[in-house]
């Protein structure tokens, strides 16, 4: 791969910059015919590369697929490089329509706008100590104070500054505080589903229950006293449980994950071949 | 003209007159031309890389692990493929009734008729497949809501896709002639992280007070917390995910829940496009593929077991261990 420093380095990303501008320049100007010819072409060429790097066999000593002496397993992982960093100017619109919505909040003083507030300071503060915390790691300058960037080999295990008390203190604890809520939630759900108003939902809550049973200790001390040796061994509960499992449930999940990918096939197919262009965009593209 | 009218004057149900001028839903301008070029580019490079690139390429042992599977989808794909280009001739192709998908149309009426909001959540996926056919299904609600006047608030958690989604869904009110009526602030990136996502989600429904809510794309841990949420501000529901974990969850808290591979006839169904239905048709020939390959080396591997696998028959056990060792 190519490695640059320096000018050239700063040269090149001028001019990656400047290619892309055009390259947008000219896409702007362009009739929908050369747009759809060209995203019809491009799209084409994208699922080609990756159609191939997965049907040519790789070199059994490298593991890698070659084409023609060219290597689609390294190529592939420029592109993957590629997708991010555009990905990476997609995060952008991404804080400017949350900026837009919040801000439009605040300005029209709309109900709840003082949470909107709340997302613009947290928004400043993580920020703000996130790029101080490692800035001279990807800038150079003066380092960050310790309560800033703790970087004591006492505290490794947990940092001692800002920017770990705001994300391991605040936002993962906000994050398993959502996660919790879920337990209360499935009572609630299952207790709708569990409601006996149709066969259905009978047999429903009867193979629940078995399968339940068959987890618990309690369960299965109900038919302890079954030989787990012999004939009758197949109803103990754990035994009614496990043949739940991997008789009818494993082949059913199967069943629908063999739809699930001939789907997805299809949909990528559809994709590939620009066949599937007017559900997005019916008249622009 | 209706279309200058404000959106308290305009009619909810327009009739033929006072429909929009333009192009009808769903009629594609500029259809693609057919893909035999694209099959036959393929085919070329395929055929020009096995006869012309390295000798391990034609090694046979080498190919009994590679190839099957590689084969297994590459006769798929063109099964479906074909079934494509057939129906692009002509024909109709018999969808069942998926009661899911009919909802949807349900869905969007009541929201109508309650004067309240729709949401569409995205799910956590990004730029891949399975998003892609949530927004799919994400357009033609949209499509329907405009017709009715009433408002969608689309949601995702990757700042790529709702770059896509926010240009998709400015078109489709374009495209139905009222631009006018599309508000930015309806197509909205939420978080980036899983738990600030289904926050924000539940914030949203509760704030808006929501008639509808759809979800469509990848779920996992936050699926049942947008579901209950839903069903707290009595929003009817419908949701559909390839994620089988948390179609449980769907089906207990939603209405309606769309299953396996009802998921990618969606747009099929909604639509009957030639291009789309015969994509359906081609995938149950796939399936129907499996389904005799599955049986017959269910047979084939009974029988060996019942005659004690002769060596005359080694054929067949060597035929099963290629699709037990594919890779």
């Amino acid at each position: 791969m190519w490695t640059l420093t320096g000018f050239k380095f700063i040269l090149a990303i001028v001019g990656a910059v400047a290619g892309a501008v055009l390259l947008l320049a000219i896409l702007h100007q362009a009739s929908h015919q050369v747009k759809r010819t060209l995203t019809i072409a491009l799209t084409f060429i994208g699922g080609l590369f990756y159609f191939l790097e997965f049907f040519i066999p790789p070199d059994p000593k490298t593991e890698e697929a070659v084409l023609f002496g060219w290597s689609l397993t390294q190529a592939a992982e420029v592109v993957g490089n590629a997708t991010l960093v555009i990905g990476g100017f997609t995060f952008l619109l991404g804080v400017f329509s949350l900026v837009h919505i919040h801000g439009n909040n605040v300005r029209r003083r709309r109900p709840g706008w003082s949470y909107s507030l709340a997302f613009f300071a947290a928004f400043l503060v993580m920020t703000v100590f996130a790029f101080w915390k490692d800035w001279q790691t990807w800038f150079g300058g003066p380092a960050a104070p310790a309560w800033v960037n703790d970087q004591n080999l006492a505290h490794a295990a947990m940092p001692q500054d800002v920017y770990t008390l705001l994300f391991e203190g605040l936002v993962r604890n906000l994050d398993a505080t959502m996660f919790s809520i879920l337990a209360f939630y499935i009572v609630s759900a299952a207790y709708r589903a569990f409601r006996i108003r149709s066969g259905e939902a009978a047999v429903l809550m009867v193979v629940a229950l078995v399968l339940m049973m068959g987890q618990v200790p309690l369960g299965m001390a109900l038919t302890n006293w079954i030989p787990s040796d012999g004939p009758w061994s197949g109803l103990r509960i754990e035994s009614l449980s496990q043949y739940v499992l991997t008789a009818i449930n494993a082949p059913v999940q199967r069943a629908i994950g063999f739809g699930l990918g001939l789907g997805a096939l299809a949909m990528a197919m559809r994709i590939w071949l620009s066949l599937e262009r007017g559900t997005y965009f019916g008249q622009e593209v | 003209m209706s279309d200058r009218l404000p959106d308290s004057h305009r009619p909810l149900v327009p009739s033929d007159r006072t429909r929009p001028a333009g192009p009808p839903d769903y009629v594609r301008v500029g259809m693609p031309s057919p893909p035999w070029w694209a099959v036959v580019i393929v085919l070329l490079l395929l055929a020009g890389a096995f006869f012309f690139g390295p000798h391990y390429y034609r090694t046979a042992d080498y190919w009994k692990t590679f190839a099957t599977g590689r084969t297994v989808v590459f006769v798929l794909s063109l099964v479906i493929l074909v079934a494509i280009l057939r129906a692009r001739r002509g024909g109709r192709a018999f969808v069942r009734r998926i009661p899911g998908l009919t909802a949807i149309d349900e869905a969007v009426g009541r929201a109508t008729e309650m004067g309240r909001p729709i949401t569409f959540s995205l799910g956590l996926g990004g730029l891949d497949i399975i998003t892609l056919q949530a927004l799919a299904i994400a357009l033609h609600v949209v499509r329907l809501a405009i017709r009715f006047g009433t408002r969608v608030i689309l949601t995702t958690i990757d700042p790529t896709l709702y770059a896509v989604a926010d240009e998709a869904v400015h078109e489709a009110y374009t495209a139905a002639g009222r631009p006018e009526s599309f508000n930015r602030d309806d197509v909205r990136f939420l978080s980036d992280r899983q738990f600030a996502y289904a926050s924000a989600m539940v914030g949203l429904m509760h704030r808006e007070q929501v008639a509808s809510n759809f979800m469509f794309g990848q779920f996992f841990a936050e699926s049942l917390i947008l579901a209950e949420a839903g069903n707290q501000v009595g929003a009817i529901q419908v949701a559909g995910t390839p994620t089988t974990t948390q179609i449980p969850f769907f089906v207990a808290a939603c209405d309606y829940t769309i299953i396996g591979d009802e998921y990618y006839a969606a747009t099929a169904y909604l639509t009957r496009e030639p291009v789309l239905s015969g994509s359906l048709v081609g995938q149950d020939r796939a399936k129907m593929l499996l389904l005799a390959v599955i049986l017959l080396g269910i047979s084939l591997v009974t029988v060996l077991t019942l005659i004690g696998s002769p060596q005359s028959l080694q054929w067949v056990k060597d035929l099963a261990g290629l699709f037990t060792n594919a890779k």
